[in-house]
């Protein structure tokens, strides 16, 4: 043990001292500062505009003018997506996803006003995120500080030497992955660390919950660290060549962090393409002729309901019924839409989520893929929180649109004025929309295939160290 | 200068004979070849997928004007109209859209193409052309991985393989041991010099050819869009000229092989994932303020146009600018007052609507030009938007579109105004020989003007190869 320790403590006085490595983290660092400085203005400004927005919507809301139950649900409701702190260490899809829902009765709408569809075709290229840097910078500095780990011994002859005191080259790899992985670990820590901090500090209530998440998100990437710096040790001591292995390594990278994303992107388009905007509306709207309509009377639907309706009230005008018959109707109307709205929804994601296999089976394969949408998991801004967002904002429209078709088949309410219409009581205690991101444990659970083939890296990479290292050769 | 012209030609030779022997740049090559055809196939795929949507979205507008005609013809017939009946004449179909096309070019560089609507409202009574709507169902995942076009390869690809190509210029003579034999000869600069030129001639040549086979899969007429294919290649040229300053910029540093690939490779990494990434975070701005504002008053929250007395109403009108003349409204009858009321409100809410939408174009506009603006320190980015600029797949295009959009949708309000003044009556049919609407095509980027597009690349090449001079002077 006392061996190992040493062989750590040495291996971490070499990297200390190399020059190169020292201008790499200190470049590193600068740029994690940078990250989690303009993180937190830019976080700021959203959280501001994002509060005047919700404020905005729920005022105007609550202040509208008395008004039919009915009008009032045509009228509706607009909710915003919030902006979460965590969304600035690694953006995700969030640009590329509407932010505001416009939540009205017989319809539901789409989330509108992505970032993206704002910006030049700059927003191709990234934003700057600490994942960013994370994903694509460090792992870079892996490379480029472990491709020599055991050949810079073995050019100089001192791996002769080490091996003569006595040490295994089992021994020796596996110091040399505790000590550069301790290095990375510390200043992934410290990145995250800084957010942390500068998130408890700005939103204390918000950044306790936040907490699982972070640390999620650091064991990601001190896993994947692990992976890489695993990995490129063991081939340094199994490679004859340097300059071979180096730019055996930076292919692979370019390969699975530009290439395969990209790939496993089209191919999943591809195979499984989406339904046109028109053909998805056009066939709820054609659909709709089968059901009930709440617009239309004369629809042959519409009169059996009401003919079922005057029937089990035994009673021959609609008049005589103890409730008004629109707002029944409207909500027949709605649970039908409802229905249609989910039928074809569930089409649309049951594609997606086809076209998003294609990425996660290549993360088997490519680890990046993995910790990609594992770090975008663990900051809520994947595709399936997205979903969750629209899900959540759906039931919040079915659940007003519902209360709304309740207080219009209502012959009386507290809530109605002498002329039948809706007043500012009613809106002063409808609850607002305020969306949470789910538990960690469903954000995990989108993505345990990811999880378990980072895992199963892992460990293929350190039984592989275990089983093989000693055959490796000396010279 | 026989001697010079001699040494020139020994070196091209030489330089033929080593690359034809060459395996790993052949198949470097081969790789680029067949990953710019899968790009280029992928971006006819994505073309003709859009083009789809728009034939679409026509024919079912096409077939409601259809249905609405025969409802009106039945209409007539109950009404007892004879066949003579004026109203019976009907008008040819005006589609009701207008559509932001993509071009053929389109296939080579998407941009923004799958981010920007590309249906609108035309000559809508009610909607405005920057109401909101999305036009397409779009995995989030997807749009974040990015297209793999041809512009992708150019940009991602075409800077490995002249890495891979050049790093070694002056190193790889040192590791055979012939650059001592070369000094002693004759003048090793002007050797490399012939070397490079000969690599970067190379490269350019082979580009052309990959550039003309994409061309012809993406189905860009053979002999058409000359001046389109000229630029999109001199961007190429260019692109390429800008990644051999930078080896002969590495090359004049006298490293060794691997340092100067690692160099590069750096480089490689600070000019397509860090920089853009940077510059992204210094101009974004948030605009989900201004583009709520476009919802808030699509909704009916802002102020109408026809609260307003007739007299602010007529007052406001007047100081309208108005694209052509109208009759006098002097008509002091109670229906003519009634329809210069209505044609007052219609047009002072649609500017202001408009107004709300075009606020929104503004910020984008401000953050387009500031992105250009920073390309002298983001030729990445420059050679992007140069390439989006023939495909005309950049924001700005779309700006464009929007702008002259609005103009005609305001020529052909003021013609049916007119017709209304002079026929004393709403009821009037337009057809689109009233006001012609031409699709929109954006601006052919002639060679001069993507001259200018990627002119600060070319000064970023001359800038380097002037550093290196110098280097060499000094060395």
């Amino acid at each position: 043990m006392d061996s190992f320790l040493t062989l750590v403590r040495q291996e971490l006085r070499t990297l200390w001292r190399g020059r190169t490595f020292q201008l790499l983290v200190l470049v590193t660092s600068l740029l994690t500062a940078y990250a989690v400085g303009t993180a937190t203005v830019h976080s700021q400004r959203l959280a501001h505009d994002h509060a005047h927005l919700v404020d905005t919507a729920r005022h105007l809301l609550e202040h509208q003018e008395p008004t039919s139950a009915h009008m009032a649900g045509h009228y509706g409701h607009i909710v915003f997506k919030p902006a979460t702190f965590l969304r600035e260490m690694d953006p995700g899809v969030e640009a590329f996803v509407g932010t505001t829902v416009k939540l009205e009765a017989h319809r539901q709408q789409e989330a509108v006003f992505a970032e993206a569809a704002g910006r030049s075709s700059l927003v191709r290229f990234g934003q700057f995120s600490y994942a960013l840097l994370l994903q694509l910078v460090i792992p870079l500095l892996i490379l480029f500080t472990g491709y020599r780990a055991i050949q810079a011994d073995r050019a100089s002859g001192t791996l002769k030497l080490l091996l003569c005191q006595g040490t295994t080259m089992r021994r020796l790899i596996l110091a040399r992955i505790t000590a550069q992985a301790l290095v990375f670990w510390a200043l992934l820590s410290a990145g995250v660390l800084a957010y942390a901090v500068t998130h408890y500090l700005r939103q204390p209530a918000e950044a306790e919950t936040d907490g699982i998440r972070l640390l999620l998100f650091w064991s990601v990437y001190a896993l994947y660290y692990l992976l890489l710096v695993s990995l490129t040790i063991y081939l340094s001591a199994r490679t004859a060549s340097a300059s071979g292995l180096l730019a055996g390594l930076l292919s692979v990278w370019f390969v699975c962090t530009v290439i395969v994303p990209k790939s496993a992107a089209s191919i999943g388009d591809h195979l499984h393409p989406l339904p046109t905007h028109q053909s998805f509306w056009a066939g709820i709207q054609e659909r709709k002729q089968e059901g009930i309509n709440g617009h239309e009377r004369n629809n042959p639907h519409t009169k059996r309901f009401v003919d079922s309706l005057l029937a089990a009230h035994h009673v021959a005008d609609p008049k005589d019924l103890p409730f008004r018959l629109s707002g029944v109707l409207m909500e027949a109307d709605e649970a039908f839409n409802n229905r249609l709205y989910d039928e074809a929804m569930g089409g649309v994601d049951a594609t997606i989520g086809r076209q998003d296999r294609v990425g996660t089976g290549l993360s088997v394969i490519d680890p990046f893929l993995a910790v990609r949408n594992l770090s975008m998991a663990a900051a809520g801004t994947d595709m399936h929180h997205h979903f969750h967002f629209m899900r959540e904002a759906e039931d919040y429209r079915r659940m007003l649109v519902g209360r709304l078709n309740e207080q219009d088949a209502l012959l009386e309410s507290e809530y109605k004025d002498e002329n039948g219409k809706l007043t500012s009581s009613f809106w002063q205690q409808v609850t607002d929309y305020r969306y949470h991101l789910p538990g960690v444990g469903w954000s995990i659970g989108h993505r345990c295939i990811e999880l378990a083939a980072l895992l199963l890296w892992v460990t293929v990479i350190f039984l592989t160290i275990y089983f093989t290292s000693g055959r490796i050769k000396v010279s | 200068m026989k001697g010079q012209a001699n040494m020139r030609s020994t070196v091209w030779i030489y330089q033929w004979k080593q690359l034809v022997r060459n395996q790993v740049i052949l198949l470097s090559f081969g790789v680029l070849m067949l990953a710019a055809l899968y790009g280029t196939y992928y971006g006819r795929d994505f073309t003709g997928r859009q083009r789809a949507m728009v034939a679409e979205s026509d024919s079912l507008d096409r077939d409601r004007y259809e249905k609405s005609n025969e409802r009106f013809l039945q209409y007539l017939d109950k009404e007892g109209a004879p066949a003579d009946d004026p109203r019976r004449q009907l008008t040819e179909y005006s589609p009701s859209k207008a559509y932001f096309q993509p071009t053929d070019f389109a296939a080579l560089a998407i941009g923004q193409k799958d981010n920007l609507p590309f249906t609108h409202p035309r000559h809508s009574y009610q909607e405005s052309i920057y109401s909101v709507g999305s036009t397409d169902i779009q995995n989030p995942g997807k749009l974040l991985a990015g297209n793999f076009d041809l512009s992708f390869i150019i940009l991602y690809l075409l800077p490995l393989l002249v890495i891979v190509y050049g790093y070694g210029l002056r190193s790889e003579e040192e590791e055979q041991g012939t650059y001592t034999l070369v000094r002693a000869q004759s003048d090793a600069g002007r050797v490399l010099l012939q070397k490079l030129l000969f690599r970067c001639a190379a490269v350019c040549g082979f580009m052309a050819v990959l550039n003309l086979a994409a061309f012809s899969v993406a189905g860009i007429p053979v002999m058409a869009q000359w001046a389109q294919k000229g630029s999109w290649l001199l961007i190429t040229v260019a692109y390429t000229v800008f990644w051999f300053s930078l080896v002969w910029l590495v090359a004049s540093l006298r490293t060794s092989g691997s340092i100067a690939a690692l160099l590069l490779g750096g480089l490689w990494v600070l000019l397509l994932l860090l920089v853009p990434a940077l510059v992204y975070r210094r101009v974004a701005h948030p605009q989900q303020q201004e583009q709520a504002r476009i919802l808030f008053n699509q909704r009916g929250d802002f102020p109408k146009a026809y609260d307003l007395t007739p007299e602010r109403l007529a007052d406001s009108f007047a100081r309208l600018v108005h694209p052509i003349a109208l009759p006098a409204m002097a008509d002091t009858g109670e229906r003519m007052q009634r329809i210069y009321r209505a044609i007052h409100g219609s047009e002072i809410q649609r500017r202001f609507d408009d107004g709300l939408g075009r606020r929104v174009l503004d910020v984008q506009s401000a953050e387009y030009r500031s992105t250009v603006r920073l390309n002298w320190l983001n030729p990445a980015y420059a050679v992007q938007n140069a390439f989006s600029q023939v495909a005309g797949t950049e924001i700005n295009h779309y700006h464009d579109y929007l702008a002259k959009l609005e103009k005609y949708d305001r020529q052909y309000r003021y013609v049916r105004y007119r017709r209304t003044l002079e026929e004393g009556t709403f009821a009037i049919r337009m057809d689109d020989s009233a006001v012609q609407y031409i699709d929109y095509s954006p601006p052919v980027v002639w060679p001069w003007g993507a001259l200018a597009l990627i002119l600060p690349v070319l000064v970023l090449a001359a800038m380097f190869l002037f550093l290196a001079g110098m280097i060499r002077t000094v060395l």
